[in-house]
């Protein structure tokens, strides 16, 4: 069953169009890998389906509702949640707070509520260090953030995503900047919370030992239009990836 | 402050601080220092107020603007007889109707803007209380402002009336500290400090900094109301900008964080330039000199000495727990 449908999406800035007429599906259960060439539009277009920039033109549905140009806490409260290329955490609050942060969109019915009682914060961090868990991080958990090493910063960012509890997780450049090592403890976080939290997943990445270890699924990207989308086999072999990727010369030899 | 930390010696300590606060009229000197600790109370009141705004990630200079409403409505409607204990609160919530609806268009606006507009908001309530004097009286302000009365007890005199400001700045305080605990102090402090990956989390920080922005400028409304009846009286000139800033000030140098660092900054700051008054013309070159080496030695304000020493023992905890655990 398809969870998003991306229909004809634009997204212009002045006159550079960004990304121009993309249309995809993500299926439930979907691991799925969105690669292209430096500036062909990926980030943009997580940031117009995650609701951080509006589309020009196109629409965006998630689990059978419009969500284009929604506001992003709004997306998130629904069940779709990012992450972002840099670190992006609390630097100053330790790392059980960070998720425990994380937890609150997602999990609150009012803005009044646990004034007086203090139930919601042991339920905000018994659901923290689940997360956690599935993490590794549970031994830094009185650590602050900042103090972490870049790996487990960068881990620590999808600890908090995961925190929302989304059914639609979308990561961006999951393990750039990271050593081998660090990429593979990384992806392979990545499978068990999959295969845990039967999260859909959805990653802008360009190490494709990442991407090919993963994905089920890989769409391609350049110069804002989509030009494959199929399996990792599929697309590695499609001319006009490689031609995307090495130039039409490539293509001919 | 992390309420987990909360130690059973802070409460003592606590427990101390209010003893202290409460049996002050017995052992002050004079009426003088009764006076000053009025004040105090009132500036607790009104940084804990800015503080609340700043807990969401806002800077507001217009904080003098919402005591000067709150003080003008309730002087106003007090003086046509309504009962001051009433109009205490409805100056309070004039004040945090004005700063919903303000918030609403101009939170909107980030960083220097947001201060920019706040900042003329004060300005344009200086402005109407000069020129709309056949109600407030112009530049000579309102005279003769009723008193409080608490089933006909009449807080006239100092001492009758300090107790009344302690109370209310403690009720402040200690809904201040509730607030930070809760939910929505939790997600005010998550969009201060890092509002993208708040909203990403599902979190309407606009409407955080709103609501952030709506309680603080309340309680700065309620405080100018509690000093005109203090005072007995009110002017355009009773909150200036130069209040805004000394405010901010006090915030500053007691440190942002938790709820201990307003109650520092106060306490230093409201009787600093009395005690300097003996030094004739050099008070104001001792009290800035003062101002920037707070700032160059203790940028988190001076609540953060004692947040520095917690968090010291707090990683030794955690260190000595992870080696352990790493060893056997």
């Amino acid at each position: 069953m398809s969870m998003l449908e991306v229909d004809s999406l634009k997204r212009s800035f002045g006159g550079l169009v960004a990304v121009r007429n993309v249309s995809f599906e993500v299926n439930e259960g979907d691991f799925l890998g969105l690669i292209g060439p430096n500036g062909a539009g990926k980030t943009t277009l997580f940031n117009v389906i995650s609701g951080v920039l509006r589309p020009s033109a196109g629409t965006i549905r998630f689990l059978n509702r419009n969500i284009s140009g929604q506001p992003a806490n709004q997306t998130v409260r629904q069940g779709l949640s990012r992450t972002f290329q840099a670190a992006t955490l609390y630097p100053e609050a330790t790392v059980i707070e960070n998720v425990a942060r994380g937890t609150l969109g997602a999990s609150l019915t009012g803005l009044s509520s646990g004034f007086l009682s203090r139930k919601w914060r042991v339920n905000a961090e018994e659901k923290a260090y689940h997360v956690l868990d599935l993490f590794g991080l549970r031994r830094r958990a009185d650590l602050k953030a900042r103090e972490l090493s870049y790996g487990e910063q960068r881990r620590l960012g999808v600890a908090i995503a995961l925190a929302s509890e989304p059914k639609l997780l979308m990561l961006d450049e999951p393990v750039a900047g990271l050593n081998p090592e660090e990429a593979a403890e990384l992806a392979s976080v990545l499978r068990r919370v999959k295969s845990e939290r039967g999260v859909t997943m959805v990653m802008v990445e360009h190490h494709m030992r990442t991407v090919m270890g993963l994905c089920n699924r890989v769409v391609v990207l350049d110069h804002g239009t989509l030009i494959a989308d199929g399996t990792p086999a599929e697309v590695v072999s499609n001319p006009l990836v490689i031609e995307a990727y090495l130039g039409k010369e490539a293509v001919d030899a | 402050m992390n309420p987990s930390t909360t130690k059973p010696m802070s409460y003592a300590a606590v427990a101390v601080a209010v003893i202290l606060a409460v049996l002050l009229p017995w052992f002050a000197p004079n009426q003088f220092y009764i006076h000053l600790a009025t004040v105090g109370c009132i500036n607790l009141m009104l940084v804990l107020g800015l503080a609340i705004i700043a807990r969401a990630g806002q800077l507001s200079m217009g904080h003098g603007g919402f005591a000067l409403v709150g003080g003008y409505v309730s002087a106003l409607l007090s003086m046509k007889g309504w009962p001051p204990l009433l109009t205490l609160f409805i100056a309070g919530l004039t004040a945090a109707v004005i700063a919903a609806a303000l918030g609403w268009i101009i939170l909107r606006l980030r960083g220097v803007y947001f201060v920019l507009v706040a900042f003329a908001f004060s300005q344009i309530a200086v402005l109407l209380a000069l020129d709309m004097s056949s109600i407030t009286g112009g530049a000579n302000g309102l005279v003769g402002v009723p008193p409080i009365s608490i089933f006909g007890y009449v807080l006239r005199a100092k001492p009758q009336f300090y107790p009344f400001a302690l109370v209310c700045a403690l009720a402040t305080l200690l809904l201040t500290w509730l607030l930070y605990r809760s939910p929505l102090g939790t997600m005010m402090a998550a969009t201060a400090e890092n509002q993208r990956l708040t909203e990403s989390s599902g979190i309407d920080t606009h409407r955080v900094q709103v609501i952030a922005f709506t309680i603080g400028s309340g309680i700065a409304g309620f405080a100018g109301a509690l000093s005109t009846h203090y005072l007995r009286f009110i002017s355009p000139d009773s909150y200036t900008f130069w209040e805004s800033v000394s405010y901010l000030t006090m915030l500053v140098v007691g440190g942002r964080d938790g709820v201990l660092g307003p109650v520092v900054g106060v306490l230093v700051l409201t009787p600093l330039p009395e005690l300097l008054r003996s030094t004739e013309g050099l008070q104001h070159i001792i009290y800035g000199t003062m101002l920037v080496l707070c700032l160059m030695f203790v940028p988190n304000g001076l609540a953060s000495l004692v947040q520095t020493w917690r968090s010291r023992q707090r990683v030794a905890r955690t260190t000595t727990a992870v080696v352990a655990e790493e060893v056997t």
